[in-house]
């Protein structure tokens, strides 16, 4: 019986391809103004348990952004790929890259503090400020991402 | 989110600008050290849409239109009353927009 949390996913040229098990389908969306500045609006991603198999690794480009994160990409199209602690292998995935998006629900808002006013999910979330949401990822982190 | 422009950009660190042609019509950048997307831009003309969140004020900013609505998965759903387009429609509305440019051009 094929687990329905495997999933597999690529960035838009193709260079990269990765497979992943999901923690669950839930999507949870970003608002800080790093992940808006990073991918034109905020970010929608999914929670990996362990870290993705990928092909195509050399096209992969790593940001650190931060102390506590790291933002990778494809070097070839620019496709945002995922947000990862730094130096360990706790990733997220954007939510855009996954191959299959139908069971994905869309459950919490996170950074909502640092939302701009123009625009507004109507689904209904949990809406989380950055400080609260970044302790699920690292222990004893107060800010930056 | 993008932001519709037309007519000449001025650029610092061009030489940092990725271009991936992702269609026959139109091009994706982005900078090349982090991945930040920065505009799409119609293929052979003075348009193009710039990312919202790359912009330094975005105090101003009005969410008005949806385009692409045929291929959005059901997962999210904006709140905002926006003008929804399907592909072929935003893609018809570019090129209407395209042919008045070139008139004008003559």
């Amino acid at each position: 019986m094929a687990d329905e949390r495997e999933a597999s996913g690529h960035c838009l040229c193709g260079a990269v391809r990765f497979t992943a098990t999901l923690v669950s389908h839930d999507v949870q969306v970003c608002h800080c103004g790093m992940c808006r500045r990073w991918t034109g609006g905020p970010l929608m991603f999914v929670d990996v348990d362990g870290a993705p198999a990928f092909e195509g690794r050399e096209a992969i480009g790593i940001y650190r952004s931060s102390e506590v994160g790291e933002r990778g990409f494809c070097t070839r199209c620019g496709s945002i790929l995922f947000w990862k602690v730094a130096g360990e292998e706790r990733y997220t995935m954007a939510a855009g890259s996954l191959d299959d998006a139908s069971r994905l629900a869309l459950k919490t808002e996170i950074f909502i503090e640092d939302k701009p006013g123009f625009y507004d999910f109507s689904n209904a979330t949990k809406k989380v400020v950055g400080s609260e949401a970044m302790g699920a990822y690292i222990s004893g982190s107060g800010e930056t991402n | 989110m993008g932001l519709m422009h037309e007519g000449e950009v001025v650029f610092g660190g061009a030489e940092n600008i990725g271009v991936y042609k992702s269609s026959d019509w139109g091009e994706r950048a982005f900078c090349k050290l982090c991945g930040t997307p920065l505009y799409w831009h119609l293929s052979g003309s003075d348009t193009y849409s710039f990312s919202a969140g790359a912009l330094d004020d975005q105090s101003g900013l009005r969410f008005t239109m949806e385009i692409f609505v045929d291929e959005k998965p059901a997962f999210y759903e904006f709140a905002n009353d926006t003008l929804r387009l399907t592909g072929a429609e935003a893609m018809a509305a570019l090129a209407g927009g395209a042919k008045s440019e070139e008139a004008r051009d003559g």
